[in-house]
């Protein structure tokens, strides 16, 4: 009792000392100033120790990561003897092996890779745990999501595993070794089975070693198609599109007549605003015109003839024809779909796969249908591909692993079950003329015979600067900023001084 | 000699003493980005190149000072600093002398505009965009006074106007802020004056000429730089709306760094836009912050 007493006193004494004590303005401030330094020296020290800590190189990729989780997995046992058939079940632990970290996409219809995942780690391999990341904000910023596996993989971090890709960045990510080369897991007769352009885009070839490599395995498919109102067109006016696709002129025409005959609509919801899809468009045109960006040297052939006829009749069609929605230059994509599907406002839409799984509910439900994109004379209609597939990040710790689960993911039976289950259309071709898919998507057969025409965008590293100089420039000629001609000079001329090149035309 | 001395250190050393703090602060956090963007823009380093931080001297600088795109962002800038920096300034004017009038409802105003200036950009620039967009009733309503060709037509896809769509978006967005400022420096002020004024007989212009415009003067500095600042560095607000286009035509600096940066991945010339683009800042606001300066200075 005394002791506590005492301790009071002293405290109350201490207390009233500090409290009561006068301080001078200078003995304040000085002491104000000292910690001031303090902190900041604190925080020097702290940072220049941290940054050269963070410097130093990531663990080997050997080491495992300790096991952090385990499952309960029911096995059955069947024991026979003399005696009567005896069924014995035990839960048992299975300790987990690997965790798995894979990028995805904001959307998952229907929640068909989450639904694969969880029976995956349960059903197929209890030992692996998979954890999905949504990398991909709402609003398709996909040059965020970009930045982000590229970041991944340039740093060798082993924060994720399995990378999804789109498929305009295959040689950027080939090229620069950002993904493990899948040549030898993956082989020649098994990428027969995927959409060819898809596979394309993914094999690259080594400048230097001239050896060739492939870095993902393509998932989800998606082709640019001329969609159009079936009701309208084929039954009302008995158009019915040629096998082989229209020509462009023979499109344009078709529509200026729709366009007298359907004066509430607009007979082209196209969208031909500043984005990728821009290039999207022009690359169709200039495919079904036999043009291309390079030649074998990255030589620019893109201000070549074909390239010109291709824009100018993206340009006629705009502002000689006048068959586009107002909206073309200046809306998006959604804007142009929604014309075709919700508003019902539009005879011939272009846009990509996923268009029917919109127009179920709709007012346009059972009255659209896709067919080939027009094309010059002489040429073949092209298709514009794009879709996401599958890599593997070079700092991944469980390689193997990663790619048993993406083997097992792009196998025929698992996109099967995710295209019946109402997932993203898969990358397989065969499952496009599968009975069972035909009589869940009855489209399928379309999309197989837009994916035999399908084309590529360039193919090389530094395509997303090359898209951006083309969405400007080709964004230019449309809007009448600049002529045709002069807009492609300018692209080749651009493209051929940031890769260090020349401009060609044949 | 002793004392001499000792008020020498406290008038001359003392205060740098106390500012040293802050002023390493700032500088590790300014100087080392600084140094760093400065390294960048003299090597070619590209993210998806093979080869990447070779030293190339002032190659970068030259690419984009010779680059006509650049040219025509530079031009956007200026254009969409002076007429939209200088209109919203008028207009939040006119906003806060409305504001600062004693009337039922003008709380309820000043929250309004509040909740237009807390709008991210990026949503701003969306709803501005569905208002351009041809065939809706703005543009119907805009064809029937004469205004605008036709419904179908859009400013949008005016490659002369297409940047009086960013000009009239960042006026409605940033306006509120320096409406704001104003009303800050109008609440200020001591009413005694006012009522001074009106039994002198000064009607309500000569009110706002002689005493209200005089004794928010030194606001304008620091509504004008802040809005500068805001209307041409504001990437989102271009980007939902236009997307820099028709073409490169609503293209301004920050929105040519973004690209640089962010769609092209060229650290390198990145690097030498920002650098360009921080001369640039402080070229620009130096009139601006000598006479906040000299503001400042003479209050002392």
């Amino acid at each position: 009792m005394a002791m506590s007493m005492c301790n009071k006193d002293s405290l109350s004494k201490l207390e009233e000392s500090f409290f009561k004590k006068r301080y001078t303005r200078r003995q304040a401030l000085g002491t104000a100033g000292k910690v001031a330094i303090g902190v900041v020296v604190a925080g020097i020290v702290g940072s220049v120790g941290g940054y050269l800590v963070g410097s130093t190189q990531a663990p080997a990729r050997t080491i495992r990561e300790t096991v952090t989780s385990t499952a309960t997995v029911t096995r059955t046992v069947t024991v026979t003897g003399t005696a009567p058939v005896t069924v014995i079940t035990t839960p048992t632990i299975v300790t987990k092996k690997a965790r798995l970290v894979q990028m995805m996409l904001h959307a998952d219809p229907n929640e068909q890779l989450r639904k694969m995942a969880r029976k995956y780690s349960t059903e197929v391999r209890p030992d692996i745990e998979i954890e999905q990341i949504i990398g991909q904000p709402v609003g398709g910023a996909v040059a965020e999501f970009y930045r982000l596996q590229v970041e991944a993989a340039r740093a060798r971090s082993p924060t994720m595993d399995i990378l999804n890709l789109d498929v305009i960045w295959g040689a950027a990510f080939n090229a620069n070794d950002w993904c493990i080369d899948l040549s030898d897991r993956f082989p020649p007769e098994e990428r027969k089975k995927f959409v060819p352009a898809m596979i394309e885009s993914w094999t690259w070839i080594d400048p230097k070693t001239g050896r060739e490599r492939i870095g993902a395995v393509p998932w989800m498919a998606d082709i640019g198609g001329l969609w159009y109102r079936r009701d309208i067109v084929e039954e009302e006016e008995g158009i019915k599109p040629p096998p082989d696709g229209w020509e462009w002129e023979e499109f344009f025409q078709i529509c200026v007549e729709l366009k007298e005959k359907y004066p509430n609509m607009d007979p082209f919801a196209i969208d031909n605003g500043k984005s990728e899809q821009l290039i999207c468009n022009f690359q169709e045109f200039l495919a079904s015109n036999g043009g291309e960006w390079f030649d074998g040297e990255w030589n620019v052939l893109i201000a070549d003839a074909p390239a010109v006829e291709a824009l100018q009749a993206m340009y006629d069609m705009i502002h000689k024809y006048k068959i586009c929605h107002p909206e073309t230059l200046t809306g998006d994509l959604e804007i142009a779909r929604k014309r075709f599907i919700e508003e019902a406002r539009a005879i011939f839409h272009r846009n990509w796969c996923y268009v029917w799984g919109t127009s179920l509910g709709s007012p346009v439900e059972g009255k659209i249908w896709e067919t080939l994109i027009p094309h010059f004379p002489g040429h073949e209609s092209k298709s514009c591909v794009g879709g996401w597939s599958w890599g593997i990040n070079p700092g991944s710790r469980y390689v193997e692993e990663a790619w048993e689960y993406i083997k097992w993911l792009t196998s025929y039976d698992i996109m099967k079950q995710m295209m019946l289950g109402g997932g993203f259309l898969q990358a397989r071709v065969d499952l496009y003329n599968d009975p069972d898919i035909i009589k869940v998507i009855p489209i399928a057969p379309a999309y197989y015979k837009l994916y035999e025409r399908g084309t590529v965008r360039p193919k090389h590293p530094e395509y997303m600067t090359i898209s951006d100089m083309a969405q400007t420039e080709i964004h230019a000629a449309l809007s009448g900023l600049k002529g045709v001609e002069q807009a492609l000079n300018d692209l080749a001329r651009q493209i051929a001084s940031f890769l260090g090149t020349k401009v060609v035309k044949r | 000699m002793k004392n001499k001395m000792r008020y020498k250190r406290r008038t001359f050393i003392y205060p740098y003493f106390f500012i040293l703090p802050a002023l390493l602060l700032s500088s590790i956090c300014l100087l080392v980005p600084l140094i760093d963007i400065l390294s960048l823009s003299l090597q070619s380093y590209r993210l998806a190149s093979p080869i990447k931080g070779t030293f190339i001297g002032l190659t970068n600088y030259l690419s984009i000072l010779t680059d006509h795109v650049f040219h025509i962002c530079f031009l956007n800038t200026l254009l969409l600093g002076l007429i939209g920096g200088l209109l919203t300034v008028f207009v939040a004017l006119i906003v806060a002398v409305i504001c600062n009038q004693a009337f039922r409802g003008s709380g309820l105003l000043i929250s309004l505009i509040v909740v237009i200036w807390a709008i991210p950009s990026i949503v701003a620039g969306r709803i501005w965009k569905i208002l351009y967009l041809p065939n809706n009733l703005a543009s119907h309503l805009l064809y029937a006074i004469g205004v605008f060709p036709s419904p179908t037509y859009t400013l949008l896809q005016d490659t002369n106007l297409a940047l009086l769509t960013v000009i009239i978006a960042s006026l409605w967005k940033f306006s509120p802020f320096a409406a704001l400022i104003f009303l800050g420096g109008m609440r200020s002020i001591d009413r005694t004056i006012y009522e001074a004024a009106i039994i002198d007989g000064a009607t309500p212009f000569k009110t706002f000429r002689y005493i209200t415009l005089p004794l928010i003067a030194r606001y304008f500095n620091i509504a004008v730089l802040f809005t500068t600042l805001y209307i041409t560095g504001t990437v989102d607000l271009v980007y939902a709306i236009t997307g820099g286009g028709p073409g490169y035509a609503t293209e301004i600096l920050a929105s040519y760094a973004y690209k640089v940066y962010f769609l092209q991945w060229d650290f390198g010339r990145g690097g030498a836009v920002s650098i360009i683009l921080i001369c640039w800042a402080l070229i620009s606001m130096a009139p601006l912050l000598y006479f906040l300066y000299k503001q400042l200075f003479r209050e002392e």
